[in-house]
C-alpha cells in the first residue's frame, strides 16, 4: 500500500458507477484490484459495476464459497480475463498458496480481490487498493490508494 | 534404458527423450500458452518422430517445482498419468538444478535464481564433479539477501548465475552481480528450462520416487520466517 489515500463520497449507485468509469480507463493488464469493506459496504455491487464496464455479461456475484470466479471481458477492445476471489474465509494465507493465488495475482488478467486485507503481504507492491464503509444515512465513502485519479471528473 | 524427461514448471514447456545417456529427441516451447494444451502435444511429437512406443519407455523423470503453480501439477500429473499403467519408475529434479544443468563445463559454482515474486527467488547453488551436477543447497531468499549470504559463503570463488530473476531484478544485478569480478551473469536464453539439458546421472543417482509418493515442492518460506 503506497501512496496517499484518496476519499470520495458516493451518495447512491450513479457515483458509483462513475467511480468505476474513471477507473477502468487506468486499469492494465496484469492489475490486482483489492477490495475492503463490511458486509454490505457495496464490494459486490463495485464489481458488478467494473465487469459491466468490461463488458462482461455474465451474472456477477460473490464468489464466498467457491473462492474465484472467472468471467471473459474486454479492456481496450483486447479481451481479458477477470479473476474475482472473495477470500473472507481464508485466515492463512498458506491456503491461499495452495490453489495458486500467484499464479493469478501475476498473471496477465484482472484481479478483483474482496477481503484483500486477510492476505495483504500476498498481495503485489503495485495494487489498487479500495476501501468502502458504509455511513447511516445510506451513503458510502470509498477510499482509494495506489491510484491517480487526477483530472477525472468523479 | 529409455527415459523420457518433461519440464512445466516455468513459461517454458519441454520434453525430451534419452537412450542410454544419450538425447534421441526434445522439443520445447516458450510461450504463455497453457501446459494443459502444450505438454501432450509436445510429447506425442516426440515419441512419434523417433518412433517410440510409450510401453518402451524404462522411466520418467519430472520437474517438482517449484516455479509456476499450476504448471508443476500439470508436469507432474501428466507424468503419473504415464508411469502408472506403464508400471515404470518416476524421479524428480528441482526447476533450479535443471537451469543448472545447461551451465556445463564450468570452474566454480553455478547459482540458479527463479523470480518468486515479491522481492523473493527459489536459488539453488550447484558444481560439476565428476560429470555429475552436485547440489550444495537450494532455498528462497531475497535476491539482495542472497548475494551477501553466497558471497560470504563462497568468497572469491567463480559463480555463474542464471534464471529469470536476474531479468526481473535487474537493479540487484546491476549494483551487486556485475560488480563482483569473479561472478558471472548468464543470458536470457540460458535462464529457459530446457528438458534435453538435465544431468540424468544426478537425478538417477539421488531423485527416485514412484507414483504414490511424487509431491510438487512450492518450497514457501514457514509461516514463522514470513512473519519475521
Amino acid at each position: 500500500m503506497s501512496e496517499s489515500a484518496v476519499q470520495v463520497k458516493l451518495n447512491n449507485l450513479e457515483d458509483t458507477k462513475a467511480f468505476v468509469t474513471q477507473l477502468v480507463k487506468r486499469i492494465r493488464k496484469g492489475q490486482v484490484i483489492c477490495l475492503i469493506g463490511d458486509l454490505g459496504a457495496g464490494k459486490t455491487t463495485l464489481t458488478q459495476f467494473l465487469c459491466e464496464a468490461l463488458c462482461v455479461d455474465d451474472y456477477v456475484t460473490s464468489p464466498t464459497f467457491t473462492l474465484m470466479n472467472t468471467y471473459q471481458g474486454k479492456l481496450a477492445g483486447e479481451d481479458i480475463e477477470i479473476y474475482h476471489f472473495d477470500v473472507y474465509r481464508i485466515f492463512d494465507a498458506d491456503e491461499m498458496l495452495e490453489i495458486g493465488f500467484d499464479d493469478f495475482l501475476y498473471g496477465d488478467g484482472l484481479c478483483v480481490v474482496e477481503w484483500a486485507n486477510q492476505v495483504s503481504h500476498m498481495i503485489p507492491k503495485d495494487a489498487i487498493w479500495i476501501t468502502l464503509s458504509l455511513v447511516e444515512d445510506g451513503s458510502r465513502v470509498l477510499t482509494y490508494r495506489g491510484l491517480s485519479l487526477e483530472g477525472a471528473d468523479i | 534404458m529409455k527415459i523420457l524427461v518433461i519440464d512445466t514448471s516455468s513459461k517454458a514447456a519441454s520434453t525430451a527423450l534419452f537412450v542410454d545417456n544419450a538425447l534421441l529427441g526434445s522439443c520445447i516451447v516458450n510461450t504463455t500458452v497453457t501446459h494443459s494444451q502444450k505438454l501432450m502435444p509436445l510429447i506425442h511429437t516426440v515419441l512419434e518422430q523417433t518412433q517410440t512406443p510409450v510401453m518402451e519407455i524404462d522411466a520418467f523423470y519430472v520437474c517438482e517445482g517449484p516455479g509456476s503453480f499450476t504448471g508443476v501439477r500439470i508436469g507432474i500429473a501428466t507424468a503419473i498419468g504415464l508411469a502408472q499403467p506403464t508400471k515404470k519408475d518416476l524421479y524428480t529434479f528441482s526447476s533450479m538444478f535443471l537451469l543448472a544443468c545447461a551451465i556445463k563445463h564450468i570452474e566454480g559454482y553455478v547459482v540458479s535464481v527463479i523470480d518468486a515474486k515479491r522481492e523473493d527467488v527459489y536459488y539453488g547453488v550447484y558444481r560439476w564433479c565428476d560429470g555429475r551436477l552436485e547440489t550444495l543447497e537450494e532455498g528462497v531468499e531475497a535476491l539482495s539477501t542472497l548475494t551477501n549470504l553466497l558471497s560470504d559463503k563462497y568468497g572469491d570463488a567463480s559463480l555463474y548465475w542464471v534464471g529469470d530473476a536476474l531479468h526481473v531484478y535487474p537493479e540487484v544485478v546491476s549494483s551487486k552481480l556485475t560488480a563482483n569480478p569473479n561472478w558471472h551473469v548468464g543470458s536470457i536464453s540460458e535462464s529457459v528450462p530446457k528438458a534435453d539439458q538435465l544431468c540424468l546421472a544426478s537425478v538417477a543417482a539421488s531423485s527416485k520416487t514412484d507414483v504414490f509418493h511424487v509431491k510438487a515442492n512450492y518450497m514457501r518460506k514457514s509461516q514463522a520466517e514470513r512473519d519475521q
